[in-house]
């Protein structure tokens, strides 16, 4: 008896989750980043990035396959044992969890600072748990539902982005690898991490109602992403000179400031706030991974009273500690190691201590 | 949830008391001996003097007979003409009572308890000395409405028959439009003190099973009193009860129940109220209206895409009002935003006090106009208009362009056809209004996202309550969002959870004619 059908989701969702929970705030100082390591070739390195997560993404989906209708969670004790089993399950809840929290937090930030500065951090929170609850009390269908009506009611928004490439500098992009490689090289660590997201697919790969598309929607979602994080890049580095980039802190929202309307100025006001639906997929999609696998460490079939208690958490910790810039980039980059090591290394490890084990496992009975 | 399950705890305790339950149906059998009988009728229905009681003799056979019926659920010229007249005066050679009656539907009964509903139900009985069964005859006939222009649901080009209170009298409406073997019925009795009958109306080879079943289940779990209408039913069976968004259509049009029935749904007829249930029902469906089958495809496709906007415009426009002038006012440019803060320049009160005197006045004109016999009615509106439109803006206390933002709510939430849908969207626009005044239009922003993380979760029995938008299927949207020639309609939509998915042939003719 499939586990999970209840909850199927269709292989256009399980897309659009995935990509959902890739495209985050990260994106608002991406173009900078990547300027300030790579200059105007950060979009070569966002093709080498692209291309490790989506080789990540195939592999977990390669060993997900090899064993139908579980998530990471239920695979976790089956390949390691009851106890490191385990001890990995809560890690990777942990791991969900926290990339929640970080990604709610600078968003939090964001907001407050381009939207509401003068109101309390915490409150602002408060404001975004009442979405997340309302979404994350949910099952995956309906995760799935809203991450496949944000993506068609946003996709205004890449339009609408293109608009500044009229007013760019196409000449900006030349001379293509002025540097050599090596500071190409070194941005590939900043563009993985914003690929990060991907490793969704662990706990939301067997409620796919058509396995066999997985392969497919895996490749479009981080296209998807690719495309998303390409336009902004790619507008930002024809717009702003090379130097200007990087003394912004979130190019992204500057270049929109010069869309203008007659009866409507201030457009990234109504742009952030349309972005705050993509922001939500990420907070929301991860908070579900995480309890989903913590509802299930306590063999619990309702995950909503460990909802309450994270967003109860999340709350009070605001209460105590309202974090300053240096501290949100602290924070992000501390998620992109621990990220590095679940959604790149991990994958790659599973791969080959999977296939080593069927081998053995082959061999001995043979 | 502390208060969901305080409710729930109480509940309990209801159920639990079995004092709330009428006393238990009289099982016992009837006797063969007229005068025993008599004595059980007579212990049974004391103090109800509307059951009249008529003793007299068979003429065909001789025996002693007793016939009874209640005054006024019954059609007397049926029991004068047909039974009494019969038994009473004719001549035959038959001497079985079912021969001699001339009603058209004669039952036979052997225990109280289906005496007691039957009578109850318009039957009347006969009860002959020296049988053991009890003859119930269809002498039905209880007053009644004509049929009339349904009301809530007026429409220009199409039928001007509305359902009444008879729920045998509304299949029938329905069935004129579906004469097909395979419109089925089931019946459900609900009710304990007053039963009501419920049928589920649907297309046995369309409508999809578990669909029904889940329905039918639903149905069967119900223990209450009496259902005295249809929305009381819908709050008894509906998926999410703490929802303010309706997820049952309930329509008072035989040609709208018809036609949905004919897309794979089902629909529910309770006796005793004018208006159908139909399910399971997607949120485009509450933005239909028969009268767009009625019309041009072109312009009932702009009609659906104006409510759509209409809807936008009922939530959000306020509280976007109340944002902008609160905190972002930098969005709007300098000359729009002289005009506002001229406007505004007198008024002493913040936005979004002013917004809650205008829609509250506004709620208060409309429930004023509802109960209002229609003379009086036109009163509330000379007052709503000069009174409160003109007056209050000249006497300072609100901005001439909160008034213009209150009217075109107004009249963007009278566009939406269905009523529960319209009072659910005026109602969601006070949250949104006070998330404004506290955030912005990131409040707006959140709310946004609160009410389509809500309604992405509905489910109407089972089915996403945004079926054909999300799960995306293009093919539906040929009747959702717009609505194309009929003749390109050519598959049943899927929130119907249609079993046969082709609706029709091709009925066009192909070529340049």
């Amino acid at each position: 008896m499939k586990k999970y059908q209840f909850n199927e989701i269709t292989p256009m969702q399980f897309m659009f989750m995935i990509h959902g929970a890739q495209v985050g705030i990260g994106i608002f100082s991406l173009p900078r980043d990547l300027a300030k390591i790579a200059g105007t070739d950060g979009w070569i390195s966002l093709l080498i990035g692209w291309a490790f997560a989506l080789l990540s993404s195939l592999l977990i989906v390669l060993v997900l396959k090899k064993h139908p209708d579980s998530t990471l969670y239920d695979l976790l004790p089956r390949l390691f044992g009851a106890v490191i089993g385990k001890l990995l399950h809560v890690v990777y809840a942990l791991y969900y969890a926290f990339t929640f929290w970080v990604t709610l937090l600078a968003s939090v930030f964001v907001i407050k600072i381009e939207l509401l500065p003068k109101t309390p951090f915490v409150i602002v929170v408060l404001l975004f748990a009442l979405p997340i609850y309302t979404l994350a009390k949910n099952q995956v269908r309906v995760l799935g539902r809203y991450s496949e009506l944000t993506f068609w009611g946003a996709i205004w928004l890449l339009i609408v982005y293109l608009i500044p490439f009229g007013h760019g500098e196409w000449l900006n992009f030349l001379p293509v690898l002025k540097d050599g490689w090596k500071p190409i090289l070194s941005a590939v660590q900043t563009t993985t991490m914003s690929f990060v997201g991907f490793e969704t697919v662990f706990v939301l790969y067997p409620f796919l109602k058509n396995p066999r598309k997985a392969v497919p929607c895996v490749i479009g979602a981080n296209l998807l992403t690719l495309l998303i994080y390409g336009v902004s890049v790619g507008v930002c580095t024809v717009f702003f000179s090379p130097d200007d980039l990087t003394s912004y802190s979130f190019p992204v929202l500057k270049v929109v400031k010069v869309i203008e309307f007659r009866f409507l100025e201030r457009f990234e006001i109504i742009f952030l706030i349309a972005y705050l639906f993509m922001l939500s997929r990420v907070w929301v999609f991860n908070l579900y991974c995480s309890l989903l696998g913590s509802s299930q460490l306590f063999h619990r079939a309702d995950h909503r009273p460990h909802l309450r208690v994270v967003l109860a958490v999340v709350v009070l910790i605001s209460v105590f500690f309202t974090p300053t810039y240096e501290q949100v980039d602290t924070l992000e980059k501390v998620l992109g190691k621990i990220g590095f090591y679940a959604a790149f290394l991990f994958p790659l490890f599973l791969w080959g201590y999977d296939g080593l084990r069927a081998k053995v496992r082959k061999g001995g009975a043979s | 949830m502390g208060i969901r399950k305080w409710l729930r705890s109480n509940s309990k305790k209801k159920n639990a008391q079995t004092d709330r339950m009428p006393p238990p149906r009289d099982e016992k059998e009837i006797s063969s001996r007229l005068s025993e009988s008599m004595t059980d009728l007579q212990t049974m229905f004391r103090d109800i003097p509307d059951l009249i009681v008529r003793p007299f003799t068979v003429k065909a056979t001789g025996a002693q007979a007793v016939l009874a019926f209640f005054d006024g659920l019954t059609d007397r010229n049926a029991i004068n003409n047909n039974v009494l007249q019969a038994l009473m005066h004719e001549e035959t050679v038959e001497t079985e009572i079912p021969r001699i009656v001339t009603v058209g539907q004669v039952n036979t009964a052997s225990s109280w308890s289906k005496v007691e509903s039957s009578l109850f139900s318009g039957l009347s009985l006969l009860l002959v000395d020296g049988q053991a069964e009890a003859y119930l005859f269809d002498t039905r006939g209880w007053p009644q409405r004509a049929i009339e222009d349904p009301q809530l649901e007026a429409s220009l080009k199409s039928s001007h028959q509305g359902f009444i209170e008879t729920g045998s009298q509304n299949i029938a409406l329905v069935r004129r439009y579906i004469d097909n073997r395979e419109m089925k019925i089931k019946v459900h009795r609900i009710g304990a003190r007053g039963t009501t009958q419920v049928s589920i109306l649907y297309l046995a080879d369309v409508a999809k099973p578990e669909v029904l079943r889940e329905l039918e289940d639903r149905l069967q779990k119900i223990n209450v009193d009496s259902i005295l209408n249809s929305g009381e039913l819908v709050e008894l069976i509906e998926d999410n009860p703490y929802s303010p968004f309706p997820q049952f259509i309930t329509s008072e049009r035989p040609d709208t129940v018809a036609s949905q029935i004919l897309q794979g749904r089902l629909a529910v007829v309770v006796d005793r109220s004018p208006a159908v249930i139909i399910c399971p029902v997607s949120f485009a469906s509450f933005f239909q209206n028969v009268d767009d089958y009625s019309i041009k495809w072109q312009i009932a496709s702009f009609l659906r895409i104006l409510r759509f906007m209409a809807f936008f415009v009922t939530i959000f426009l306020p509280s976007t009002y109340i944002g902008v002038t609160s905190f972002q006012y930098e969005v709007i440019p300098l000359q729009l935003l002289l005009s506002v803060g001229e406007s505004r320049g007198n008024v002493p009160f913040p936005p979004l006090l002013e917004a809650l005197i205008m829609e509250l006045t506004l709620e208060m004109l409309k429930e004023a106009g509802v109960r209002l016999p229609a003379p009086i009615g036109q009163t509330v509106g000379i007052v709503g208009a000069i009174v409160i439109g003109q007056a209050t803006v000249q006497a300072g206390i609100v901005s001439n362009i909160m008034v213009i933002v209150v009217s075109l709510t107004a009249l963007a939430s009278f566009i939406i056809p269905n009523y529960d849908m319209s009072s659910a969207i005026r109602l969601i626009r006070f949250p949104m209004m006070i998330m404004a005044a506290l955030f912005g239009l990131v409040g707006v922003g959140v709310g946004m996202m609160v009410l389509i993380g809500h309604l992405v979760a509905l489910e109407s029995l089972g089915v996403p309550y945004f079926a054909s938008i999300s799960p995306l299927r293009f093919a539906d949207w040929k009747d959702t969002i717009i609505r194309l020639p009929l003749w390109k309609m050519d598959k049943r939509p899927l929130s119907a959870r249609p079993v046969q998915e082709t609706r029709q042939g091709p009925s066009h003719p192909e070529g340049d004619g």
